[in-house]
């Protein structure tokens, strides 16, 4: 007799193979071998497969009737063979998958290629990092993520970076750049001592930027980057001073000349990093996702020290006005400014005009985003930038009750499908909040596992981020696991669709205007920001409250529930989900109602937050996008512009690009008409981040929310 | 009077976030080509102005950041006679002084002050878009402007210096 492989190669039949997978699901149950129930086993098998009298037969169909046979002799050694054997099939799916997603990755047309706005899956160079993905992730879930919460992945929860589940890299940081270079530093197997010059400086800190990113999967920020590198430019100033000495008698003309030179060398510097930064390529084959904090100028530093804090200031933001080679806007670094009352937020404040530079900054370049300096200290407890696009970090005090910001990070985040659970419920809130408290549950212990993994690194594994000093300095054989407790990293719990679980579990979504609606939405927030911050209390473990980018997820999210529960008008009609807790991208909302609306349940979410503004071509109005941003100083903490300045590189025009009529993807410029895609320039929000929109392919589902974006350009 | 629409909190329409009008009603013969609203050329389209209307729009006013109201069409210019364009005006410069009033019309400012009830309704307006819509002279780039023909006027300012001052402040670079 012969048997057909699942490969459907054809085998002979070998009988002691059937005894044998017996015999270990008996070993399972009872804990010792017994033969003569084995031979019962086949014996029972071998009558059947002769009354059937086949001379070849599918695997499957052997494996059913030794279901069958086990099941009449015992029923609890019969559920072990049937796990047994599910859990051979996961195995084997999980690597067919596997030879099947290299396959497509290679051929161009796996999902992965498109699953983030920063990785172009058609490059050759790409190919090598998309394949280490899918091989992690696979990895993960057959190793490392238990099989209990696979079954959830993708439906209730949503485990970010899959990939890196497994593996001892942390999220996103904030470099701890300062320190690093008041104090030299190893850089890869080369010392680095203090830099002499900004030029120099702005140099190393790219360098540095693309080791990090190597060393970890999420965003990296360099925090305040203004009064961060003022010891360098006040280097660079005494050097000019010195040449000056040597050629000039007139000390005022000496003066003159080391400011203007400075302020040479601060443009060119800024130039270079702007360039350097879109240019960079991380192991990953991604362009690091990069943030600079403009911070305050310190209102108590020297004139001298303000004034160059203000010539930084301006390099940075004139330079990204200027834009990169033809005027495209970069999409890397992120730039976010620091507004604070009193120091550049309103007329009469000593730098206001730095102020309203970063407002020209945003309507051209859509960044600068802006964190609201004091919501940011009544949300998170002090001023700190983001991680990445939205990532904010707890307070954390040293032994001598200094905060500490830099050198912090974050190591995992799992969302929540809140859509998903209130589908489930069907109207049920109580059933829906018990089934929040089961995924909250599952999100933490993912966490856990994160913990148990990353506890074991040792400094000497990533020495530019435990032994240089970008996170701390430890000694090679010591564990990072210091670092993971008392909220000094955070690990995040964060939610997708808050509007959509609104519509489906009440009928109603955030464009209800009654307080009856806003009341739920708070209800539901309060749950998950006090279920994080009871597990902070108990584990000592930096839990925090997300609220998720969710670039591709909010795609997937949705496209996994029209698959199980069909079509649910208002629900999960428009094929994609709403981000975190934002109000509803396609409904026309007033901006300034919008970031009342959104107030509360962006400063429940401590962890990570981003209110959106869509405005259309601000560039003709910067009062507007002023009295926005600063409308927004006591509303949020982190204001994002969501603005549009394409650019036609045919004709030069300026403005909106609208896509074709029946196109999600087909741009046109308004003006000459042109579609080629070479010469359009299209920079659109993508999640936290920018992206090109025809450099970088976005996902369907992300296409269809862009254009649905309704621009607050005014309201009925 | 009738109105085809109101935007709130608008920003396309002039400085900072305003409250737009838009009036029904064109009696320019024949219209412009490649008129943008030509729905909104009946005088009877959309809804009458009421008493209501007049205080939805102050009431929008009087938030800090709106900095002011446009006034579109339509032609709000051929809807002067019932005067309820002109109390609205006057309501709000008395009321909210620091204010502006911008409104869009066909007509050149030449023709307008002819007129003497346009005449009166120009003294409330800040900035005046004047001119037809000429689909050759089509430049969408031009600041709050369809056709290069069209001007923007400081016509309260104007009047007062008796010349044409053309406003160059309203747009910020």
């Amino acid at each position: 007799m012969q048997v057909i492989k699942r490969d459907s190669r054809k085998k002979e039949f070998i009988p002691e193979r059937i005894s044998t997978a017996a015999g270990k699901a008996f070993i399972e149950v009872y804990g010792r071998e017994d033969k003569e129930f084995n031979n019962k086993v086949l014996n029972g098998v071998l009558e059947t497969l002769k009354q059937r009298g086949e001379t070849i037969i599918p695997i499957e169909e052997i494996q059913d009737i030794i279901v069958d046979e086990i099941k009449l002799l015992d029923v609890a050694v019969a559920l072990a063979y049937i796990n047994y054997r599910e859990e051979r099939t996961f195995e084997r799916d999980k690597k067919g998958e596997l030879d099947k997603e290299i396959d497509n990755i290679i051929n161009a047309v796996s999902e992965q290629t498109n699953s983030n706005g920063n990785l172009d899956g058609s490059k050759i160079q790409t190919i090598r990092a998309l394949i280490s993905n899918v091989v992690g992730s696979n990895y993960s879930q057959r190793h490392k993520i238990p099989k209990k919460y696979l079954k959830k992945h993708r439906k209730s929860i949503y485990i970010h970076d899959e990939t890196y589940f497994g593996l001892p890299f942390f999220n996103c940081c904030l470099v701890d750049w300062i320190n690093m270079f008041e104090n030299g530093f190893d850089l890869g197997t080369t010392l680095i001592g203090t830099p002499n010059s900004i030029e120099t400086a702005v140099n190393v800190l790219s360098q540095v930027a693309s080791h990090i990113s190597s060393n970890t999967y999420g965003g990296t920020t360099f925090p305040s980057l203004i009064t961060g590198l003022t010891p360098y430019a006040v280097k660079s100033l005494n050097k000019h001073r010195a040449v000056g000495k040597l050629w000039i008698e007139d000390k005022t003309k000496v003066e003159a000349y080391a400011w203007d030179r400075l302020g040479k060398e601060i443009e060119d510097s800024m130039q270079s990093l702007e360039y350097e930064v879109q240019t960079l390529m991380t192991s990953r084959a991604e362009t690091p996702f990069l943030t600079l904090g403009i911070n305050n100028v310190d209102l108590n530093a020297s004139d001298e020290n303000q004034k160059i804090q203000k010539m930084i200031t301006e390099a940075i933001l004139n330079q990204r006005i200027k834009g990169l080679t033809g005027g495209v806007t970069p999409v890397f670094p992120k730039l976010v400014y620091q507004n604070t009352k009193g120091n550049n937020l309103n007329p009469g404040d000593k730098y206001y005009d730095l102020f309203k530079l970063a407002v020209v900054c945003s309507a051209h370049r859509q960044y600068p985003d802006y964190i609201n300096t004091d919501k940011a200290i009544e949300v998170t407890g002090d001023y700190k930038e983001c991680m990445g696009c939205r990532s904010f970090l707890g307070s954390y005090q040293d032994e001598e009750g200094n905060y500490k910001t830099a050198g912090r990070f974050n190591f995992g985040v799992i969302s929540i499908n809140l859509a998903r659970l209130a589908i489930e419920a069907k109207g049920n809130e109580d059933v829906f909040f018990i089934s929040l408290y089961e995924a909250l549950d599952d999100c933490k212990e993912l966490l856990m596992i994160r913990y148990d993994i990353l506890k074991n690194v040792k400094a000497k594994q990533a020495p530019i981020l435990y032994m240089s000093g970008a996170i701390s300095k430890l000694k090679a054989e010591d564990t990072i696991e210091p670092l993971l407790n008392n909220g000094y990293a955070s690990a995040s719990i964060g939610y997708v669709g808050l509007h959509n679980c609104l519509t489906a579990l009440y009928g109603k979504g955030l464009n209800d205007s009654t307080g009856l609606t806003s009341k739920r939405a708070t209800k539901i927030m309060k749950c998950l920001r006090d279920y994080c911050d009871d597990q902070k209390e108990k584990t000592k473990i930096g839990f925090s409250l997300y609220g998720s980018p969710a670039e591709t997820l909010a795609t997937k999210f949705c496209a996994e529930d029209v698959l199980d529960f069909g079509v649910i008008p208002g629900v999960n009609d428009n094929g994609y989900y709403e981000n975190s807790f934002h109000y509803p991208s396609n409904e026309l909302i007033s901006p300034f109602d919008k970031l009342d609306l959104e107030s509360e349940s962006s400063s429940l979410s401590s962890g990570g937050a981003i209110s959106f503004v869509e405005l259309g071509d601000m560039t003709k109005n910067l009062v507007a996008l002023e009295d926005i941003i600063r409308y927004s100083y006591d509303k949020t903490h982190f204001l994002g512009i969501s603005s549009i300045s394409d650019k036609c590189l045919k004709c030069g025009y300026t403005g909106e690009m609208f896509t074709k009529q029946n196109s999600d993807t087909e741009f046109e410029c308004p003006v000459c008409k042109n579609d080629d895609k070479m010469l359009l320039s299209i920079i659109r929000k993508l999640c936290g981040y920018l992206g090109s929109i025809f450099e970088r392919p976005v996902v369907n589902g992300k296409m269809k929310e862009i254009k649905n974006r309704k621009n607050n350009k005014g309201c009925n | 009077m009738n109105y085809a629409s109101i935007f709130f909190d608008d920003t396309v329409n002039g400085i900072g976030f305003r409250t737009s009008l838009f009036v029904s009603g064109c009696a320019k013969n024949p219209p412009c080509r490649g008129c943008w609203s030509p729905l909104a050329r009946k005088f009877d389209y959309g809804k009458t102005f009421t008493k209501d209307t007049k205080d939805s729009i102050i009431e929008s006013l009087r938030k800090p950041y709106v900095k002011g109201l446009s006034i579109l069409g339509g032609e709000p210019m051929d809807n002067l006679g019932d005067g309820t364009l002109l109390d609205l005006v006057k309501t709000i410069r008395e009321m909210f002084p620091e204010k502006t009033i911008f409104c869009w019309s066909g007509y050149t400012f030449e023709e307008l002050i002819k007129d003497p009830v346009r005449l009166e309704f120009l003294h409330y307006v800040d900035m005046l878009r004047d001119g037809e819509y000429i689909e050759i002279l089509r430049d969408i780039t031009q600041y709050l402007s369809g056709s290069t023909n069209q001007r923007m006027i400081a016509a309260r300012e104007s009047l007062k210096q008796n010349k044409i001052i053309i406003e160059s402040s309203f747009y910020i670079p």
